[in-house]
């Protein structure tokens, strides 16, 4: 047994008003045991269908789903003390105190990690006495991933975690997530930031239009399927035709306006090094091929 | 059954959630006393007053109506809706906690606070001299049958609707119905023939039949058996509708 999450042949359906919605269209993945996990894509993509199904909330139209090589449907006794879902509501029971919240999520596992270690780790310490209905956004965010840590889960399903976190929270829930990773937790989460599943995920699956059309490391992914690096520059205008002739020995330029070029290239050296030589040409900046470029390389069109 | 190891933080969870709504916990806990109360009022002011009605028949019965369909409406139908519109049954469906057992918990507190309440009115009645001791037994039966047939009732409100607002205030609005046509707040004796023949044999009437029959009250419209049987019956048909009709999720 390898992988947490086997999804074969995925199909999900939903009636609406307006006809039969396809939300998921044959969606094969399969998700490794231990780190982190991304699901990436653009809102609608089949995103947070997909993790319903995989915490048992929903049942697909057609396929399989194996989560630790079992049935989710047939044994969900056995799954729901070993996979977790971090709500996304903001306000489950506005009546509770965080710390009484936590203290009764943790009731229902058989090992649950210790309250105050998930506070401190969530930065909710000090509003162990806060009433749910009193947080902040942020801090209802930060309740919610506790409440999916702390019974001390095989697989971590969360749903945009770090939605309406600021900077700093963000870096300590990541730290967080590696930490648990490390010792063995999948974590399999769903973001549409692209910075977030490059720097979090040790592994990436692209979903658009209720398919997964790639998997693989970020990096992985960038270098397969993302064009090269982007150098813009300026170059006077009167010297723009000779540079453009010359600069097609290396891609096709883009004229962005009267004055800015950029070119797509694999070979980023040789065409600094031909720049460089132009006293016509200033202003260089290199984009590095990004997971956005990947994106819409494997999809067609952009993110959002 | 509930799992042993949940029941004490299931019932925590529902008692603290329960008692710190105060608007809705705190308006169910004192409207029966302040209805009976202004009821106690009238008879008094109108003792001795030729031709004018005997409301102290009324109190008790009525005081018990309202803590039964208070509990069992207004603070099931309404808190039951919500936890659904919140997403949070949602949520506690990936948890370990199995469905029933949150359900079951969710209720018995209700009925133990309806219990309670119920103890109360009583204890009152009996020291008012509303109620002999001897009679106390069989109202708290009484009031037992009446509070499931209406938990249940609660129950389906909370458990097919989706708006907490909606099902409250159908909860509500079913309440006062039920009790102004039940004859424990509009004398039947006041009331045309015909229609207190139709409004007698409603579920709700029936079940303040019988607390007038238990508490010995001549008010009664039908025999206490036939009010006890359909009464049950009607108890057993809602409890079956609540289980089959409950919504755990909305797609």
């Amino acid at each position: 047994m390898n992988n947490a999450i086997e999804l074969k042949n995925l199909v999900k359906k939903y009636e609406t008003p307006s006809g039969l919605v396809k939300a998921l269209d044959d969606l094969t993945l399969a998700v490794p045991q231990g780190g982190i996990f991304g699901l990436l894509g653009p809102n609608g993509a089949g995103k947070s269908t997909t993790l319903e199904i995989i915490v048992g909330l929903r049942k697909a139209s057609a396929g399989t789903v194996r989560i630790f090589d079992r049935d989710p449907q047939r044994d969900s006794q056995w799954i729901r003390q070993r996979v977790s879902l971090q709500p996304q509501e903001s306000t489950i029971f506005p009546q509770e105190q965080v710390g009484e919240m936590l203290s009764f999520w943790s009731s229902l596992y058989d090992q649950p990690r210790d309250v105050n270690q998930v506070a401190t780790w969530m930065g909710l310490e000090d509003l162990l006495t806060r009433k749910v209905a009193k947080l902040s956004g942020g801090q209802k965010q930060r309740l919610n991933v506790g409440l999916a840590l702390i019974g001390r889960p095989k697989l971590a399903i969360l749903d945009e975690p770090s939605t309406g976190l600021d900077v700093m929270a963000r870096d300590d829930l990541w730290k967080v997530l590696r930490l648990l990773a490390e010792e063995g937790t999948t974590i399999v989460l769903s973001t549409h930031d692209l910075d977030e599943a490059r720097v979090l995920c040790h592994e990436v699956a692209v979903i658009d239009r209720g398919r997964a059309v790639a998997q693989g490391s970020p990096e992985e992914l960038i270098q397969k399927y993302a064009n090269g690096t982007v150098i813009s520059f300026r170059v006077n205008p009167d010297a723009m035709p000779d540079v453009l002739t010359e600069l097609r020995a290396f891609g096709e330029p883009e004229i962005e306006d009267e004055s800015m070029v950029s070119i797509r290239t694999d070979d980023t050296d040789s065409v600094i090094a031909f720049l460089s030589r132009r006293p016509t040409v200033s202003q260089f900046h290199m984009n590095e091929p990004s997971l956005h470029d990947a994106f819409i390389r494997l999809t067609g069109h952009e993110f959002e | 059954m509930i799992q042993h190891k949940h029941i004490g933080s299931l019932l925590a969870l529902q008692v603290r959630e329960l008692i710190r709504n105060t608007s809705y916990f705190i308006f169910v806990i004192i409207f029966p006393f302040i209805m009976a109360g202004m009821f106690l009022f009238l008879s008094h002011l109108m003792k001795g007053e030729p031709g004018s009605p005997d409301f102290s028949p009324f109190v008790l019965p009525m005081a018990i109506f309202l803590a039964v369909t208070g509990t069992a409406l207004t603070i099931t139908a309404g808190p039951l809706a919500e936890l659904r519109q919140s997403g949070a049954l949602r949520v506690l469906s990936t948890t370990p906690i199995r469905k029933s057992d949150f359900l079951v918990s969710y209720l018995l507190v209700r009925l133990i606070m309806a219990t309670v309440q119920i103890i109360v009115i009583e204890g009152i009645a009996v020291f008012l001299d509303l109620l002999s001791l001897k009679e106390t037994g069989s109202v708290f039966l009484v009031s037992l049958l009446g509070l499931s047939m209406f938990l249940a009732l609660g129950y389906i409100i909370g458990g097919c609707l989706s708006s907490s607002q909606l099902a409250t205030n159908l909860g509500t609005l079913v309440q006062l119905l039920s009790l102004f046509m039940s004859g424990l707040a509009i004398p039947f004796a006041i009331l045309p023939d015909w229609l207190t023949n139709i409004l007698k044999w409603i579920p709700s009437t029936l079940f303040g039949n019988l607390i007038f029959w238990a508490s010995g009250k001549p008010q009664q419209q039908v025999g206490a058996t036939i009010s006890f049987c359909i009464t049950l019956a009607v108890t057993v048909v809602l409890v079956f509708l609540a289980i089959r009709s409950f919504k755990w999720d909305v797609e």
